[in-house]
């Protein structure tokens, strides 16, 4: 009973790196009926693995505040494998951090949206890094 | 083809989930288990499931909440939810909420006769619906197909004998589920059993429309869904 996409995507595979499953299910909820395929890892070490698993994976968002290995780390270590060094990254920061955004981005991130999500705006960024190649 | 179902069983507390297994084991499907709201979750992210008996009362995320997400997202909106309830404080209001799903309580302690019982409908249901998804695809590639050629004729009438067959198959299934739950007070149950039956109707309609010769019928080709 696979939903008909009604975005732009195609079934691309992203992957998901969030703590908070409550936000992972809403957003793969979203992202599914826009028609892409959604993978999901619940903390830094394991979105690593996920990502050397399945080598299809288009994009990646990454919560930061995440216990342990937080979105920084994991997007800098991510960056270290010569493999991902061109996979789009979207980081979801806090509204309320300004600092995050910066901190972000020198970490590796292509780019960031603030949480809470606009879906809308995500999807426009989204689309725009899996458009570029 | 013929895989095992999976049924997932969500209970905060361990010696709950024990006695669920020791309840539906004689199904002989396969028994997901999940100690909080955020674990049914993720299992369902990663997996399709039959049916989820979820307990309402968790630290944390309780069950209604745990449906609520359920019932947002399309992939898993239609699975049927089993609220295991211990409140028995006429749950009805509680769930006309969930009119539109197929959802189910019972309340403890439960009759493990009855709750295997309803478990197995909803596993017949799932097997039925993923025979019938098979069977829609293999029509979606014929027609996709367009019109054969000359010599592969025979080959497509030869499918299609295979394809009513196979239909006439789920419909006399569908049909004996449908006569066994008349007799049944489970609403939700017979819901999702209407709704399987139109679906075949639909199916059996377009297959029809594509006998040869069915074409003097006028393109009444049915609308998919």
């Amino acid at each position: 009973m696979a939903p008909e996409p009604t975005g732009g995507f195609h079934g691309e595979k992203v992957l998901i790196v969030d703590d908070d499953i409550r936000n992972v299910f809403a957003l793969t909820s979203v992202l599914e009926q826009h028609g892409l395929q959604v993978l999901y890892a619940e903390n830094g070490r394991e979105g690593i693995e996920v990502l050397e698993q399945h080598d299809d994976v288009v994009l990646v968002l990454m919560d930061i505040m995440m216990p342990e290995m937080d979105g920084y780390a994991t997007t800098a270590a991510i960056r270290r494998m010569p493999q991902f060094a061109g996979l789009p990254i979207i980081a979801l920061t806090a509204k309320a951090m300004k600092g995050d955004r910066e901190k972000s981005i020198d970490a590796g991130a292509s780019d960031y949206v603030t949480k809470p999500v606009d879906t809308d705006h995500l999807l426009t960024v989204m689309e725009h890094w899996m458009s570029v190649e | 083809m013929v895989q095992k179902a999976k049924i997932l069983l969500v209970d905060d507390r361990p010696e709950n989930l024990l006695a669920l297994e020791a309840i539906l084991s004689a199904l002989d499907q396969t028994l997901v288990r999940a100690s909080s709201g955020e674990e049914a979750l993720k299992a369902l992210l990663t997996d399709d499931f039959a049916v989820i008996l979820l307990d309402v009362q968790m630290p944390g995320m309780d069950g209604f909440e745990t449906a609520a997400h359920i019932k947002r997202r399309e992939r898993t909106r239609d699975i049927p939810i089993i609220f295991l309830t211990a409140i028995n404080h006429g749950p009805h209001h509680t769930f006309r909420g969930y009119a539109a799903g197929a959802v189910d309580y019972i309340s403890k302690p439960f009759d493990p006769w009855v709750l295997r019982a309803k478990v197995s409908v909803f596993v017949d249901l799932y097997m039925k619906n993923c025979q019938l998804r098979e069977q829609a695809s293999l029509l979606r590639l014929q027609l996709e197909g367009g019109q054969p050629a000359a010599g592969e004729a025979k080959e497509s009438a030869g499918l299609l004998a295979e394809l009513s067959a196979r239909l006439a198959a789920v419909e006399e299934q569908a049909e004996a589920l449908s006569k066994q739950l008349d007799e049944s007070a489970d609403a939700a149950a017979v819901a999702t059993a209407a709704h399987l039956e139109r679906k075949l109707t639909g199916l059996r309609r377009a297959l029809d429309a594509l006998e040869p010769g069915a074409g003097s019928g006028a393109g009444q080709v049915p609308s998919q869904n």
